[in-house]
């Protein structure tokens, strides 16, 4: 949603703009249907719904520039799109209407976003060939995207156990900052 | 005659200042441009802004002020993890990752970012840029300044004596020993967010009645001498930042409130929520009072400045103006950490020989309204669009009829509150209207409260008269024969967070025009923004909330939007 | 260059005279400094959540 609404501060052509000020705002609708959701299946079983998780802020508008943007958008809403149908068969399998027809009111905004994205890109493109290849480069962008966050991942738990080994090193420190850096109450002199 | 920029940013509410031959020229939030609330990262759009509204490119910067000393940071941070060995090895690999990574190299990153030598790149200390901000600002030509926050580099509460262009520290209290840290530990415990659910706490303690003071007060003992100590067992921000109270807190006051899930004040387990929340802002006064009466006793002066993120709380500053120590008392408006940037600014400004700046009347400090933008997004989204001759009588209008509007006029506010230049209004008397916008248009608890704008002529309130209404930083008593009239603005306690208007504010044609056609001239007044959101910006903020929000029009400057009918 | 000079500073507070006995964090640090350049810092732990929009 942040994203999108970076995309439509930035774009100059106010048409386009104002597509991804809807597009934004029909995201943060999608946000709050979600988080009613997760309220009601909370409640049912007596506990509490995860925080909302935040979407991801990058910059994407800026970073990509506006053509790449608008297929990296396209090729999220394909995706999202695909992944509630997925929930939509689920529910209904299981018989619960209710929360099926949530999805599919989400689907119908997600493939109208698929659709508006697309015909934006090829637009700004210039034909339907270089909007492909967009896509294509968007999609390598994504894939070493996600090997980067998969290396840092792992770059990430092999520094947080050196740093515990390192940690225990400090033992003795502990000491002597007790000793010689007690906590101090009450008024004291500046720059004491 | 210099160009200086203040900074703050990395730990919440990052911020830019420009203070050019003394005078502030902007001072712009982080949160507003990238619109990520409470956005603590280098604040590189507010920087580009503030240079771009003071007419002035980077390299003609006489100085750069961080608004904290980074190495003193790093030292009490360092010093804390290892004292609190072994319990503090969660927080190890994080909190140095964080100082070694990004922390460390402000003013290497500040250097970059405004293309200045890094010879011209300083710092100040944290509560300094805090006492500045507030005393320079104030326009007294003395005054004890009272700072209190969370923690800056190690000093948590400080007195300053303000003379002329001199600010002296004369105390201090060191970390952990903190009453916003005591306050952000209650604050989770009721299950708010720390550091932007605070004034929902004392929004929330007005509706509870203080029975747990002798369990609060086991929290944190006042001295004699006006200082105050955490007893430590109790807390764990000094162990874990991540859960900043212990088990033991809760063996005191009970079962946390989870975080999840609406408050309803009618069920007993609310209600003592509620009571601990009104414990927490009595205890929270009497220690203020107690710092107060140290303040005027160790400065001598007649007039106080409040600065620091405690300082928000707008209830205890009403309290310690009803107790009659001081004469004048100002408190600035962006008095959390976002005012650092405009201390650090005008401690930088003072140390190249510049004048002091004018006192703080008008804090229209931000990016200013791009109305054709507006105009042509809302033409695009099929929105209706209308140029009028005369925008506070057609505003007044629909205000009386029982509508809610907002109104985006020039440059937007520094600081929290919405004072009129990014505002949702409605009618001040109607409580199912209020009701209506809490639910239906802010998405929050029902027990929040809104503010009244008024005529700084008013009579419906007690107490207005000081340097704080301007700014909706204190609490007046509402007159008992004006409640009904303003029902809807009125705090269950009988109080009401004032912004008084002066000639030439933002609010000042509308609260006329209701004055002119025989109504009293006061507003329901609140900040146009969505849940979770920041204080709308831009234009294409203004709209966004529009297309998303039902309210009954936007007016930008003379021009109306309105949802398609 | 100017990391450089951000480095003497560090150097500077640190060994000032009341506070010799913070040396060995400096070593601590210098080796977590190491340490996140050699692992590239924590895990990025952004949320895929965009990717399902």
């Amino acid at each position: 949603m942040l994203d999108m609404r970076l995309a439509a501060a930035r774009c100059e052509d106010a048409a386009r703009a104002a597509a991804y000020l809807r597009h934004a705002a029909d995201e943060e609708r999608h946000a709050r249907m979600l988080e009613r959701l997760a309220n009601t299946w909370a409640a049912r079983v007596g506990g509490e719904a995860e925080r909302p998780v935040a979407a991801d802020f990058e910059g994407l508008y800026d970073r990509l520039g506006e053509e790449r943007f608008l297929a990296f958008v396209h090729r999220g809403e394909g995706r999202a799109t695909r992944q509630f149908e997925a929930y939509r068969a689920h529910f209904e399998a299981r018989g619960e209407p209710r929360t099926a027809a949530v999805f599919a009111r989400l689907i119908k905004d997600e493939r109208f976003h698929e659709a508006y994205t697309g015909e934006l890109l090829e637009e700004l493109a210039g034909s339907p060939e270089a909007a492909r290849a967009a896509l294509r480069r968007v999609a390598w962008w994504e894939a070493w995207r996600r090997y980067r966050r998969a290396g840092r991942a792992l770059a990430g738990l092999l520094y947080q156990g050196s740093m515990a080994a390192l940690y225990l090193t400090l033992a003795p420190l502990m000491l002597l900052i007790r000793l010689v850096r007690p906590v101090r109450r009450g008024w004291l002199p500046p720059d004491a | 005659m210099a160009a200086v920029l203040g900074v703050s940013a990395y730990y919440h509410d990052a911020a830019a200042a420009l203070v050019v031959d003394g005078q502030v020229v902007a001072a712009i939030q982080e949160e507003r441009l990238s619109r990520i609330k409470n956005d603590p990262s280098l604040p590189v759009r507010a920087i580009e802004a503030c240079l771009r509204l003071g007419g002035i490119e980077g390299p003609e910067l006489d100085a750069v002020v961080f608004y904290e000393h980074p190495y003193a940071k790093l030292e009490r941070v360092m010093v804390e993890l290892v004292r609190g060995f072994p319990f503090t090895l969660r927080q190890f690999p994080r909190a140095l990752a964080g100082q070694m990574g990004t922390k460390l190299w402000v003013l290497d990153q500040l250097a970059a970012c405004c293309s200045v030598p890094r010879d011209r790149v300083r710092f100040c200390q944290h509560h300094e840029s805090h006492a500045a901000s507030a005393f320079y600002a104030s326009g007294y030509d003395a005054a004890a300044v009272l700072t209190v926050d969370g923690v800056g580099e190690q000093v948590t509460t400080a007195i300053w004596h303000g003379e002329g262009r001199a600010l002296r520290c004369v105390s201090e209290i060191h970390y952990p020993h903190s009453l916003g840290l005591f306050y952000a530990a209650l604050t989770a415990y009721l299950g708010f967010p720390v550091n932007s659910g605070e004034h929902e706490v004392m929004g929330l303690a007005s509706y509870g009645e203080p029975r747990f003071v002798e369990e609060v007060e086991r929290l944190i003992s006042v001295e004699s001498d006006g200082s105050f100590a955490l007893s430590l067992p109790h807390f764990a921000h000094h162990r874990d930042p991540r859960l900043p109270f212990a088990s033991s807190l809760e063996r005191l006051l009970g079962p946390r409130r989870a975080r999840r899930g609406g408050w309803d004040l009618a069920s007993e387990g609310d209600r003592r929520y509620a009571d601990v929340a009104a414990s927490l802002q009595a205890v929270t006064e009497r220690v203020l009072l107690g710092l107060s009466a140290r303040a005027a006793e160790e400065t001598g002066e007649a007039a106080l400045c409040l600065a620091g993120g405690v300082a928000l709380n707008a209830v205890a500053n009403g309290r310690m103006w009803e107790q009659g120590t001081w004469s004048r008392m100002f408190v600035q408006p962006a008095a959390g950490d976002a005012g650092g940037a405009l201390g650090a600014a005008l401690v930088g400004a003072r140390e190249e020989g510049d004048p002091p700046p004018a006192p703080m009347r008008d804090v229209a400090l931000g990016v200013p309204l791009d109305v054709g933008r507006g105009v042509a997004l809302a033409e695009q989204l099929g929105l209706r669009v209308e140029r009028v001759e005369d925008p506070a009588q057609v505003m007044a209008q629909k205000i009386l009829e029982g509508q809610v509007v907002a109104q985006c006029v020039g440059r937007f506010e520094w600081g929290p509150r919405a004072l009129g230049q990014r505002s949702l209004l409605a009618a001040p008397s109607d409580v199912a209207l209020r009701e209506r916008i809490n639910r239906s248009v802010k998405y929050r608890e029902p027990f929040r409260p809104f503010a009244p704008a008024t005529l700084r002529s008013t009579t419906m309130f007690d107490g207005v008269d000081n340097d704080m209404t301007p700014f909706m930083t204190t609490v007046c008593p509402v007159r008992a024969e004006a409640r009904e009239a303003l029902a809807a603005v009125t705090h269950v306690d009988g109080t009401a967070r004032v912004q008084t208007v002066r000639p030439g504010g933002a609010l000042e044609p509308l609260l006329s025009t209701l004055e002119g056609m025989g109504h009293a001239p006061v507003v329901l007044n609140t900040s146009l923004n969505g849940a979770g959101e920041p204080i709308v910006a831009s234009a294409e903020d203004a709209v966004a909330f529009l297309v998303s929000h039902a309210i009954d029009g936007l007016f930008l400057e003379d021009v109306i939007l309105r949802r398609p009918s | 260059m100017s990391h450089l000079r951000t480095v003497g500073d560090l150097l500077r507070h640190f060994l000032h005279a009341q506070r010799f006995f913070l040396i060995p964090l400096l070593l601590v640090l210098f080796v977590a400094g190491l340490l996140l350049i050699a692992t590239q810092g924590l895990s990025y732990v952004a949320p895929f959540v965009y990717t399902l929009f």
